[in-house]
C-alpha cells in the first residue's frame, strides 16, 4: 500500500501542474503586492483601523498581507488544483488508460482507491504548508511586522468579522490554520475523487468537484438555507475560524473537523464502493 | 492456465461477449481472432478483471479472476489496447510504480528484462520521448514483470512498422521458448498470429467460433477438388453428401473445358467423397486437397453465412453447376 502511495506521490511531483499551481500561488502574491504598493492600505483595514484605534501602518503588516495571500489562494486556487487532481487520478487514468495498467496488475480495486485518497491527502496538506511558509517569509521580506495583528473573520461562521491579538499568537495560529485548511480541501478532493470513479472523463469529475464546492458557498449565504449550514462542506471547511477567536471556540473547532472527516469516510467509502464494481473500459 | 466458462458480457441490450467457453493450459501461445467488434477486448478485460462479466466466470491458475483478484492475477503479465505509460515519468520509474515495488530485488529484475527486450539503455529516459516501438517494448517488460508466466497481450502490434512487427514477434517468440511463458495474444492480422502462436480461437459477434491447434486449421481443414462425370450424377452425389458430411461452400469451376467440383472440406474427407462418386457409378478423373491459409479460414468464419463450419451445412441453393 505504502509503495503504491509514494507512486502516487512521484506522479504528482512529476507533473506540470502541480507546479502551475506554485506559479499561480507567486502570481496572486505579486499581484497583490503590486495592488497594495499603488493604492496603499485596503479600505477595509483602514476603516478597522477608525473603528479600533490603529493606524493602518499599524494594521496592514507582513502577517496581514500573508492572510491575504493565503485567502486568495486558499479559498479559490487550491480547492480548483485539488478538484483537477482528484479528478485526473481516477477518471483522468482511465481516459488515458494508464490505469489499466494498474488494475491488471495483483492488487485489489480499494488499494488503488486507498494509495489514491492517502497521496491526495499528504498533497493537500504539504501543499497548503510549503505555499504559507514562502507566503510568510515574502511578507516578512517586504513589510515590517506589527506588534497587534487585526484578524478579519468569516461572520456567516463566527458570527463576527474580525478581532485583535497580539503577533506571536496570529503567528501559531496562522502555522495551525494552514496545516487544518489542508485537511479542508482534502474533504473536497475525497468527494471529487468519488465523482472520479462515476465518470470516465476527467474534465467532468473535475468540474463536478468544483461546482459543488462553489454551489456550497452560494447555498451557505442563501437565508432558506440555515438549518442545513452547519453542514455544508463551505461551512465545515471555514472551521478554522474558529480558531482565531482571541478564546478559541474547541467544541465548535471540533465539531466541524468532525464533519470534515465524516465528508472524508463518506466520499472514500463510496468510491471505494463504486470503483470496486465498475467496469474500466 | 486458464479457463473462462460461459462468461457473457452485455452494455445494456447490446450483447458483446456471449456464453464463451476458453481453456488454455500452460505453454501455448493462443492467438485470439476476430474482426473489429468481435468482442476481443471485451474478453481480455474480463480475464484480466477490468470488466465484469454479465454471467459465467473467468479463472486463471484456479482463482477466480474478480472473487480472488490478486492471487488469479499473481503471475499475469497484461497489456490492454495499449501501453498508456506515464509520459512524465522515466521508463523504469513507470515499471516500479505500476508493478509497485521498489526493493533492489525487483531492480535487478528490472535490469534482466530491459536486457532481454533490448530496452536497458532507455531506463532511464522519459517515456514521452520513446517512438511506439519502444513504448510496445516497455510494454511488453512491464507484462513480464516481476516474473509473469502468463501473458496476456492485446494487439500487442498496433502501431508497429514491419521492421518493429518482426522485432516484436522474435522477442515473443524467445519469450516462450526460454522463459517457458503461456501467451494470449488478440489480434487481427493473421499473418503474425500464424507465424507466433500455437493455437488459435477465433471469436466472431461475441462468441467462439473455433478453438484448435493452429495445426488443425492450417493442415487439416481446405478445399476438396473433385472431377467426375457425368455431371449431373456427380452434383447429386455432392448435395447427399452435403446432408450427411461436414462440407460446406460447394461451387464449380471450369478451367480447360475441364468442370471441378471444389468443396470445403478436412483433408480425411478425400477417400470417404471419392468412394461416394464412384458407388454411385460417377467416373472420377482427379481428386486432390488443397490446403488452405488461416485468412481462409477466418474469412469462412467470419463471414454470417459460415459461421461454424464444424457443424454448418450447405443450403442446398448455392450449389450450382455452371
Amino acid at each position: 500500500m505504502w509503495t503504491d502511495v509514494w507512486g502516487e506521490l512521484i506522479k504528482l511531483k512529476s507533473q506540470r501542474k502541480s507546479y502551475v499551481v506554485l506559479l499561480g500561488h507567486l502570481g496572486i502574491l505579486i499581484l497583490l503586492y503590486m495592488s497594495v504598493s499603488s493604492t496603499g492600505f485596503t479600505g477595509f483595514a483602514r476603516q478597522v483601523g477608525r473603528d479600533v484605534g490603529l493606524r493602518p501602518e499599524e494594521i496592514f503588516d507582513a502577517f496581514y498581507f500573508s492572510r491575504m495571500v493565503m485567502g486568495v489562494t486558499f479559498l479559490m486556487l487550491l480547492p480548483i488544483y485539488i478538484c483537477t487532481l482528484a479528478g485526473d487520478m481516477i477518471a483522468g487514468e482511465i481516459q488515458e488508460g494508464g490505469l489499466k495498467l494498474t488494475a491488471t496488475r495483483p492488487r485489489s480495486r480499494s488499494r488503488i482507491v486507498l494509495s489514491k485518497a492517502i497521496s491526495l491527502g499528504i498533497c493537500s496538506i504539504i501543499l497548503c504548508i510549503v505555499t504559507s511558509l514562502f507566503t510568510l517569509l515574502c511578507s516578512i521580506l517586504l513589510f515590517d511586522v506589527s506588534e497587534t495583528q487585526i484578524i478579519i473573520l468569516n461572520p456567516n461562521i463566527v458570527g463576527m468579522s474580525f478581532c485583535l491579538m497580539k503577533s506571536d499568537t496570529a503567528l501559531f495560529r496562522m502555522l495551525c490554520t494552514c496545516g487544518l485548511y489542508g485537511f479542508s480541501i482534502f474533504a473536497l478532493g475525497c468527494i471529487t475523487l468519488f465523482y472520479s470513479t462515476l465518470v470516465s472523463r476527467m474534465t467532468t469529475a473535475t468540474v463536478l468537484g468544483m461546482t459543488t464546492y462553489f454551489v456550497s458557498y452560494f447555498i451557505e449565504i442563501m437565508p432558506q438555507a440555515s438549518s442545513i449550514r452547519p453542514y455544508l462542506l463551505s461551512h465545515v471547511m471555514g472551521g478554522w475560524n474558529y480558531l482565531w477567536l482571541n478564546t478559541p471556540a474547541w467544541d465548535r473547532f471540533l465539531y466541524s473537523q468532525l464533519h470534515l472527516a465524516m465528508y472524508i469516510f463518506v466520499f472514500v467509502g463510496l468510491s471505494l464502493t463504486v470503483f470496486s464494481y465498475r467496469d474500466i473500459r | 492456465m486458464l479457463e473462462c466458462c460461459g462468461l457473457c458480457k452485455s452494455y445494456g441490450r447490446t450483447e458483446v461477449v456471449k456464453d464463451v467457453d476458453l481453456l488454455l493450459p500452460e505453454g501455448k501461445i493462443l492467438g485470439l481472432l476476430g474482426p473489429n467488434g468481435a468482442g476481443k477486448s471485451t474478453l481480455i478485460k474480463m480475464i484480466t478483471g477490468l470488466v465484469w462479466p454479465s454471467g459465467g466466470n473467468a479463472s486463471i491458475n484456479g482463482y477466480d479472476v474478480h472473487n480472488e483478484h490478486e492471487r488469479a492475477l499473481q503471475d499475469v503479465g497484461a497489456i490492454v489496447e495499449w501501453p498508456s505509460l506515464f509520459p512524465y515519468l522515466t521508463a523504469r520509474e513507470n515499471l516500479k510504480l505500476i508493478v509497485g515495488r521498489r526493493d533492489k530485488e525487483f531492480n535487478n529484475m528490472i535490469e534482466e528484462v530491459s536486457r532481454f527486450v533490448d530496452m536497458s539503455s532507455v531506463l532511464d529516459k522519459k517515456v514521452g520521448t520513446f517512438s511506439t516501438g519502444m513504448k510496445q517494448r516497455i510494454g511488453l517488460t512491464l507484462a513480464m514483470l516481476p516474473a509473469s508466466r502468463f501473458l496476456i497481450l492485446d494487439e500487442p502490434t498496433n502501431g508497429l512498422d514491419p521492421g518493429g512487427m518482426i522485432e516484436l514477434r522474435q522477442i515473443l517468440k524467445r519469450i516462450h521458448a526460454e522463459r517457458g511463458a503461456t501467451i494470449m495474444i488478440s489480434s487481427h492480422l493473421l499473418g503474425e498470429v500464424e507465424q507466433i502462436c500455437t493455437d488459435v480461437a477465433i471469436l466472431h459477434q461475441g462468441r467462439i467460433v473455433a478453438n484448435k491447434p493452429l495445426a488443425d486449421f492450417t493442415e487439416q481443414r481446405g478445399t476438396l477438388i473433385f472431377q467426375a462425370t457425368p455431371l449431373e450424377k456427380a452434383k447429386e452425389v455432392f448435395k447427399q453428401a452435403a446432408q450427411s458430411l461436414p462440407i460446406t461452400n460447394m461451387r464449380t469451376e471450369q478451367t480447360k473445358g475441364e468442370i471441378s467440383f471444389l468443396v470445403d472440406a478436412d483433408h480425411n474427407l478425400v477417400s470417404e467423397v471419392n468412394r461416394l462418386l464412384i458407388n454411385a457409378g460417377c467416373a472420377v478423373s482427379h481428386a486432390s486437397f488443397k490446403r488452405r491459409h488461416l485468412e481462409d479460414v477466418f474469412t469462412e468464419l467470419t463471414t454470417d453465412s459460415y459461421q461454424k463450419y464444424d457443424s454448418a451445412i450447405l443450403p442446398q441453393e448455392t450449389l450450382h453447376v455452371d
